[in-house]
């Protein structure tokens, strides 16, 4: 075959089976978020035969949630199996351990007067207000003429929210008794891009409902008495016209729940800002977060039609089963600290892009939280953690630590290191062209490349090192593609620097530890590389490879 | 052109138009612009454009539609029917909406007087005698005319 992966790093660990310890408490699920979607959540969970906490979040008076229900008190934290929350029930303040914890509060509806320049009356109000006032069966304002207007407001600022428009065609669908009713929706680019919707604003437009479509002309509105007067150029056929609408329905922009930060900001080790509770990564588009064990469902990921939500309904409780149904460790490997070496640094703690990194003493790593990423082994600048045998875990020493990569064979060849989500998947397509000329190491995260195992690939009689990681915003460990990326350049800087200038002259921060050993001579033989794939394109994978060739015959 | 008050306008105007024949069509119409573009009257008269004519109707400009002189501009070729996406069959739209208009007594005095023709001889001009005589110079049979059978046709 000529390829040679690497035997030590096994192929097995997956981030989507994380591992349970012994004494977990994996029948236990806090579901935090009153509304029907924690309630559907609690209810399947309880009918597989968990134990389910429903709670409010941190800092909300929620006052549809049960009295009896407990109150969050503090940011949750802890590991998969161990999460730790603190409660008010019934008055008292207790503290309870947890298997899983689902993140489920709804969304949050800003009212959107102030970005027009309206005031709400009793005949300017917001959609949720209308869609109360129809289920309340509660009366309209009186008709001035002798039909009635309705005007609704539908994002005149960027592209409407799909389930903002839906909440306007329920609305619309649900007047439909009210004799003489003219509906108009003002809005600007119109999104149809929910569950059957299309066919609803089809069946709207059909029926009589009249859509503006405003480009850059928008609408003004003018007060009136206790409405206001709507101003506008029709799009379609440039002409000024005027509306005095007998009621004036306003959208509402949904946003992720406030509290997100308060309650899970301990657990999720990235900034949680806009919009919600995950990274851009397209891993995430499901209800995994980057912390094991911790889910995120319909509002906290934005998303906020009812039907997705319940589809996020469904796949908690899949991946909840699933990591019961596989809660026995299968990988033979995981990081350990080793304690003598540990300066408490906290660099691990801070990169961990998984939140498996407290610190006590030392770096303590969860082995179940753990998804073997290795960029703490990588960014440790004590090189305190190394792979070990996960059975050796307790009170492990370097004697369990696993060997270094070994580069004995790769004269002439050019070195991949590829990343096992996307580079290693995109080359074993390929790998027929070039099985003669290179030799191949399967990386876990191509974060996990130590600067010093570069290096030394390069310091081998290799021709050239390329490493293969994902595509940015695609890593799942979040950021271990851009590490990589960046260790390569200021590894290229140190080379160029060597080139061209003495060791000494050429500035100390562009020489990482260990470049000081590259001789001159060899590094000018040597081509270091980095390229972003994803496993269904190895024509990337290919043109690096050959641009790599290229540049070796032109030196 | 002066503002519109939309509060003025006629909102079952539309309703009015789907329910006779030919307008049928009037709801599908999303505004794309094909029927205008392959308009050739649209090409030389710009103020008839099929797509503003629709919207128009829409918005219930009864009075402006059906008292405009660019309805009767169509010249019914048909091709705004060849490439509407929706199948609005706006020649036949239009058909419904000069109907209407000429309902309400809105036709141009030249139509009308037209129709008058039509009613009174069955024909768009009368049949003199002189017609007759250079018929029956070439063999041919006088034209009688039957004005009760042409009443009672229309």
């Amino acid at each position: 075959m000529g390829l040679k992966l690497n035997s030590y790093i096994k192929k097995s660990i997956t981030i989507t089976k994380p591992k349970l310890t012994e004494d977990s408490q994996e029948q236990r699920v806090l579901v935090v978020g009153g509304d029907w979607i924690g309630e559907e959540i609690a209810s399947r969970l309880q009918k597989i035969g968990l134990d389910v906490t429903l709670s409010a979040a941190i800092a909300t008076s929620d006052a549809d949630l049960n009295q009896s229900a407990p109150l969050l008190t503090g940011p949750i934290d802890g590991q998969i199996g161990q999460f730790q929350a603190t409660f008010i029930e019934s008055d008292n303040h207790t503290s309870k351990p947890f298997g899983f914890v689902i993140a489920a509060q709804p969304a949050k509806a800003k009212e959107r007067f102030n970005l027009y320049g309206l005031k709400q009356s009793q005949r300017v109000i917001t959609v949720s207000k209308l869609l109360a006032l129809i289920n309340e069966g509660q009366p309209l304002p009186e008709r001035v003429g002798e039909w009635y207007h309705i005007a609704f407001i539908d994002d005149l600022i960027g592209d409407s929210e799909p389930t903002v428009l839906s909440q306007f065609v329920d609305c619309i669908e649900r007047l439909k008794s009210i004799d003489k009713l003219q509906a108009y929706v003002f809005t600007r680019h119109l999104k149809v891009a929910g569950p059957h919707l299309e066919d609803r604003y089809r069946k709207l437009r059909e029926n009589g409902v009249i859509f503006f479509k405003f480009d850059n002309n928008l609408p003004t509105f003018e007060t009136q008495s206790d409405s206001y007067r709507i101003l506008f150029e029709e799009p379609l056929l440039k002409q000024d016209f005027e509306l005095t609408p007998d009621l004036l329905v306003i959208d509402e922009e949904l946003r992720p729940p406030e509290d997100l930060k308060e309650t899970f900001g301990q657990l999720v080790p990235f900034e949680i800002s806009e919009p919600y509770l995950q990274t851009e990564s397209p891993r995430f588009n499901s209800v995994l977060t980057s912390k094991a064990g911790v889910f995120a469902v319909g509002p906290t990921r934005g998303i906020y039609d009812r039907q997705s939500i319940i589809q996020d309904i469904e796949t908690v409780e899949f991946q909840v089963k699933k990591i019961l149904d596989h809660s026995k460790d299968s990988r033979s490997l995981a990081p350990v600290v080793d304690k003598s070496k540990c300066a408490v640094c906290l660099t691990c703690v801070r990169l961990c892009p998984h939140g498996a990194i407290s610190f006590s003493d030392s770096a303590i790593i969860s082995v179940p939280s753990c998804q073997n990423c290795g960029i703490c082994i990588a960014e440790c600048p004590m090189g305190a953690i190394a792979y070990s045998q996960i059975n050796q875990l307790v009170g492990a020493n370097t004697s369990n630590i696993v060997k270094e990569f070994n580069f004995e064979d790769c004269a002439g060849k050019i070195v991949l290191f590829l990343c096992s989500r996307s580079a290693a998947q995109a080359f074993k397509s390929i790998e027929f062209i070039y099985k003669d000329d290179v030799v191949v190491f399967e990386v876990n995260c191509a974060g996990s490349l130590q600067t010093k195992t570069i290096l030394d690939a390069l310091n081998s009689q290799a021709s050239a090192v390329l490493v293969g990681g994902c595509f940015k915003g695609n890593c799942a460990s979040v950021y271990g593609n851009i590490l990589c990326d960046n260790r390569i350049q200021s590894i290229n800087q140190a080379i160029t620097g060597l080139e061209s200038n003495p060791v000494g002259e050429s500035g100390k921060s562009l020489i990482p530890a260990g470049a000081a050993t590259l001789q001159r001579q060899e590094a000018k033989a040597k081509v270091l590389r980095f390229v972003q794939t994803a496993g269904n394109t190895p024509e990337v994978l290919m043109r690096a490879i050959s641009s790599i060739s290229q540049e070796l015959s032109d030196l | 052109m002066a503002r519109i008050n939309l509060n003025d306008l006629d909102p079952s105007f539309k309703f009015t138009v789907a329910s006779t024949r030919g307008g049928e069509g009037l709801q599908a119409c999303y505004a794309c612009k094909a029927c205008t573009a392959a308009c050739p009257i649209e090409k030389t008269v710009k103020r008839y454009d099929p797509r503003k004519i629709i919207r128009m109707a829409l918005l219930g400009m009864k009075k402006e539609l059906l008292e405009s002189d660019f309805i009767w501009l169509c010249s019914s070729c048909y091709s705004c029917s060849e490439v509407c996406p929706q199948d609005v069959r706006f020649t036949e739209l239009i058909f419904a909406i000069k109907n209407l208009a000429s309902v309400e007594a809105c036709a141009p005095a030249g139509l009308m007087a037209q129709r008058g023709l039509l009613k009174e001889h069955g024909r768009l001009y009368e049949v003199s005698e002189f017609e007759n005589e250079k018929r029956s110079k070439l063999g041919l049979p006088p034209i009688v005319e039957h004005p009760e059978d042409y009443k009672s046709l229309l």
